[in-house]
């Protein structure tokens, strides 16, 4: 029981270590990494098993510290480096030297780094996020995608064949094969062909710009396809501005009238008629108990009407034409206070000029309808009863 | 005098000589030396050599899965690894005898 679990520590002690030396390898081609530390777990675990160096006073006791028999993963990396005729990655950066500010923000960045693997957090992650690098090289090819995709639409004047859809997701078949290309090079970059080997900081930095913006992008496509839509799809209808509550009264033709003039079959005037609607609701044209100035064609001055009371002693506006006076002639202070109306000053009402006194006469309701029947007798009896 | 310095000039035939006995994986290779006396060899210099030989072609290499832990990769010698340790040895002691000559002399006079 307590031999296994020894071993359990010392095998997660050399796949640490052995990790370790890998990262530091990290600017070596992925293939030439694997190459170069392939059977390295075995070696180190043979090593330890073979006893503690001749150094290391106490055996077997304490924790594995891997460290202490092989020295500093770093140095195990270069030496392994240099044994095996590999360019030194440190040296290779000394080359180029960065300015002193990016040194010492890659130092304090080393520092920092260094600090975090410290944490016994921090192996498991960096192992679970090495295995999980494949996912890495498609995330890449998405943003890669992206990139493209956004340029696209930048351009997109130009290229409407090929707009793209903005929520993420290709959904035409050319989409697909660029994604798809995208993530071929990728994953060929990952394993270390197609120039990856040569230019390997720019596919690390192109790994590094794609994880630190995949969150980012993808919660903004996924937010842009509820919230930003394409230009296209805004759609401009067109309401009518006076739509938003009929208005009461009579309106032909866009124009709110003031009166109705009737004229019988022969095309004569006729004088108060009574006119309903299909559902007995009055037909009214003026609906604030003659309080409107209304403007007459051909007429100067405006005037309001009155209405007409019914046998009931209840006043009708439905009964035309109205008859009314000049606004002038009204006397609007309301002395009494009990009427909602103007009262007429002193002359009779009056009906506003006809806009002829003769329309045309209708033959086919002259010869339908039997002299009886049509309402020639309004006018007379009406014009007499009306005042 | 700091025999590592040494050491380095002469590992890829060493190696080659230790594999060429029989095959043997990293820290095999590593134990043979050491027992031959090159007990200052590091475990990271031959594996390093090992792949090197290999990558020009002396070496073959082949996998052996470990059914209680990591696998293991060999290495082997093949004919041109061969042909390199004769030249390579022939070398050796022409240059040995040189230095054991220059320094008995020097020792001697």
């Amino acid at each position: 029981m307590n031999g296994t679990r020894a071993q359990d520590e010392t095998r997660e002690a050399v796949a640490r270590y052995a990790a370790e030396v890998r990262r530091h390898l990290g600017d070596l081609p992925p293939d030439q990494v694997d190459d170069l530390t392939d059977g390295l777990e075995a070696d180190l675990a043979d090593a330890l098993a073979d006893g503690p160096h001749p150094a290391a006073a106490d055996g077997g006791g304490g924790p594995v510290d891997v460290g202490v028999r092989f020295g500093a993963p770093a140095a195990y990396a270069h030496e392994l480096r240099a044994a095996a005729g590999l360019p030194d990655g440190s040296a290779a950066a000394a080359r180029k030297p960065w300015p002193e500010r990016v040194q010492r923000l890659r130092a304090a960045a080393g520092r920092a780094g260094a600090a975090v693997r410290r944490q016994p957090w921090a192996e498991p992650v960096v192992r679970a996020a090495t295995e999980l690098r494949p996912l890495w090289w498609v995330a890449r090819a998405w943003i890669g995608y992206q990139a493209v995709m956004w340029l696209l639409i930048e351009r997109s004047a130009l290229l409407w064949q090929v707009r793209p859809e903005r929520d993420g997701v290709p959904s035409r078949g050319v989409h697909w094969v660029m994604l798809l290309a995208l993530v071929v090079v990728s994953v060929q970059w990952g394993r270390g062909r197609w120039g990856a080997a040569q230019l390997p900081r720019l596919s690390r930095a192109a790994t590094v710009v794609a994880l630190v913006l995949v969150v980012p992008v993808a919660w903004f496509t996924y937010e842009s396809r509820f919230y930003g839509p394409e230009v296209s799809d805004v759609r401009y209808v067109e309401v009518p501005a006076a739509d938003s509550r009929p208005q009461d009264g009579v309106w032909v033709d866009g124009m709110q009238v003031s009166n109705l003039f009737v004229y019988d079959a022969d095309g004569d005037p006729l004088t108060d008629v009574q006119v309903y609607d299909d559902r007995g609701r009055p037909v009214r044209t003026t609906t604030d108990n003659g309080w409107s100035a209304w403007s007459l064609p051909g007429v100067e001055e405006p005037w309001s009407f009155v209405s007409v009371p019914d046998e009931d002693g209840r006043s009708r506006w439905n009964v035309y034409p109205l008859r009314g006076a000049p606004y002038e002639d009204f006397d609007w202070s309301n002395p009494t206070g009990t009427s909602d109306t103007a009262e007429l000053l002193d002359e009779a009402p009056r009906t506003p000029p006809m806009p002829f006194a003769k329309a045309p006469a209708v033959e086919s309701a002259t010869q339908d309808a039997g002299p009886g029947e049509v309402a020639s007798p309004a006018p007379s009896t009406a014009s007499t009863t009306a005042p | 005098m700091d025999t590592t310095q040494l050491l380095k000039g002469v590992l890829d035939v060493a190696v080659l000589a230790v594999v060429a006995e029989e095959d043997g994986y990293g820290y095999d290779v590593v134990r043979r030396l050491r027992a031959a006396g090159l007990a200052e060899v590091g475990d990271a210099s031959v594996y390093g050599t090992l792949r090197r030989l290999y990558s020009q072609g002396a070496l073959t290499s082949y996998v052996v899965p470990s059914d209680e832990g990591p696998h293991r990769k060999y290495y082997g010698i093949n004919a041109q690894g061969r042909a390199m340790l004769a030249a390579q040895r022939k070398d050796w002691r022409e240059f040995a005898g040189t230095m054991t000559r220059l320094l008995d002399g020097e020792a001697a006079a």
